[in-house]
């Protein structure tokens, strides 16, 4: 006669097969120290609702590795919900096996229950300017929508809790390449970045990344975070350069650096 | 004296004088353009400097995951992460690679609209169902939540929905629970079985 498994044997069961799972999983080196980043939170009773850039294609940076994914660039402004998932807007660039670069509008999501997604829709072109937003659907909605170039547009809808962001931000990042002259950098161009709150029943970008309440950057391995220009006094975040190329001065110093705030995944 | 001993005397204060003016022009232009919010610190390791509709409840990591403590508290307006870890954390590497260092992660999100815990988890289970992880209800100490496995996940490029490239990933497990007598979600997560997540989860006060 066999007897059937009791809870705890198939506690100990679960945990085995789990165990056995997560040491087959491939651990890799992942992208968050090798980028030039910066996100912000704003203060109490201001319900986090969007963030806004313009993004400009500064230049077709220089990637070593190809490959869509190994090599890749994401130029955007995220935003990371309570949860600890994100949804980003902006653009993608990576190298082909014949050495070309190509650069596309994309949105991005990283889902803690599901996968990392990069969604590309049109190829752009060095010079080219767009507006990116990640906007709340509505006052009460778990849905939000990032926009892209020419109003490409991915509407995710994450968890109960998320029905209010956590911090928002721009970062410029690769997975796992130190920057090299001439080899492997980041050149990047975002103005006007602002936050969003829902003021009677609409959305309005009404805070410039220079109002928040905490501020946190991320500037490693070579990268480099320029501050240019703030629309609100000081600081200067309200417009930066990432490099480099063009900007090779970081404002963000190594001692201040800390990733956590990234945009989650990769 | 000949030029080249005049030279030789006065080269040591050439050379600190330069070395001071180099080392105060960096510093001043360095302070300019630094962010005075930024913190430059090490993450506090208590909740001490945290402001929070309820207090925070913690989980007693011992003999769950010996050694484990609570390394570094990182505050934001919507929530809070509280991050375990067996080793000292300075500064906190994003998620999920904190993660796959083997430190758990605690969220703890203040939701003044929410519900009744079952009402949410179930709502949590419908918002996700579409989820790669294999979703399953939960409770945690008479608290309705979800949970799942680590599992296998994908970094996945698509071009107008075909896809491009995808390379596997691994993706952390959490349980989460909706608190409603305190309005408080807390998820714990990790690259921990599910049962281990959970168990720690249980340590949380009620």
């Amino acid at each position: 006669m066999i007897n059937k498994p009791t809870n705890t044997t198939k506690l100990i069961f679960s945990t085995i097969i789990a165990a056995v799972i997560i040491s087959s999983m491939p651990v890799s080196a992942h992208a968050s120290v090798y980028s030039a980043q910066q996100g912000v939170t704003m203060a109490s009773g201001y319900n986090l609702a969007g963030v806004s850039g313009s993004l400009t294609v500064k230049d077709s940076p220089f990637i070593s590795a190809s490959g869509v994914i190994t090599g890749h660039r994401d130029y955007m402004v995220y935003m990371n919900l309570p949860s600890g998932d994100s949804l980003g807007a902006g653009y993608f660039a990576y190298k082909d096996t014949s050495g070309v670069v190509h650069i596309y509008d994309m949105t991005y999501d990283y889902f803690g229950s599901s996968n990392v997604g990069h969604n590309l829709y049109r190829t752009m072109t060095v010079g080219q300017s767009f507006t990116a937003t990640v906007q709340q659907d509505s006052s009460t909605s778990n849905s939000w929508t990032a926009s892209t170039y020419f109003g490409d547009f991915n509407d995710v809808a994450y968890g109960s809790i998320d029905t209010r962001g956590a911090i928002a931000g721009s970062t410029a990042r690769n997975l796992a390449y130190t920057y090299a002259s001439g080899v492997d950098d980041m050149p990047g161009y975002f103005d006007v970045l602002k936050t969003a709150e829902w003021v009677s029943g609409s959305l309005s970008f009404d805070k410039y990344f220079s109002q928040n309440a905490q501020y946190k950057c991320n500037a490693l391995n070579g990268y480099a975070l320029a501050y240019l220009a703030s629309y609100s006094g000081t600081p200067k975040i309200d417009n930066v350069g990432t490099g480099p190329r063009d900007y090779t001065v970081s404002g963000c110093s190594i001692a201040n650096s800390n990733s956590a705030w990234d945009a989650f995944g990769e | 004296m000949s030029m080249n001993k005049k030279f030789i005397l006065l080269a040591p204060v050439i050379v600190l004088a330069l070395a001071s003016t180099i080392f105060l022009t960096t510093t001043m232009a360095s302070k300019n353009d630094q962010v005075s919010a930024t913190s430059n610190a090490c993450l506090p390791t208590t909740l001490d400097s945290v402001t929070f509709k309820y207090p925070i409840k913690q989980p007693v990591m011992d003999p769950i995951l010996t050694g484990y403590k609570l390394q570094a508290v990182d505050q934001n307006a919507a929530d809070v992460f509280l991050w375990y870890s067996d080793h000292p954390l300075c500064q906190v590497h994003g998620l999920p690679d904190e993660l796959y260092r083997g430190s758990i992660l605690v969220i703890a999100a203040y939701n003044p609209n929410m519900g009744d815990s079952a009402t949410e988890a179930q709502k949590e289970l419908n918002n996700l169902k579409g989820s790669t992880a294999k979703l399953q209800m939960i409770d945690v100490n008479g608290y309705k939540g979800i949970g799942w496995e680590p599992f296998q996940g994908a970094d996945v490029v698509k071009l107008n929905g075909t896809v491009l490239d995808s390379k596997p990933i691994p993706m952390p497990g959490r349980v989460e629970f909706f608190n409603d007598h305190d309005k408080t979600w807390y998820s714990v997560s990790g690259m921990r079985s599910m049962n281990e997540l959970l168990q720690i989860a249980l340590t949380i006060p009620k």
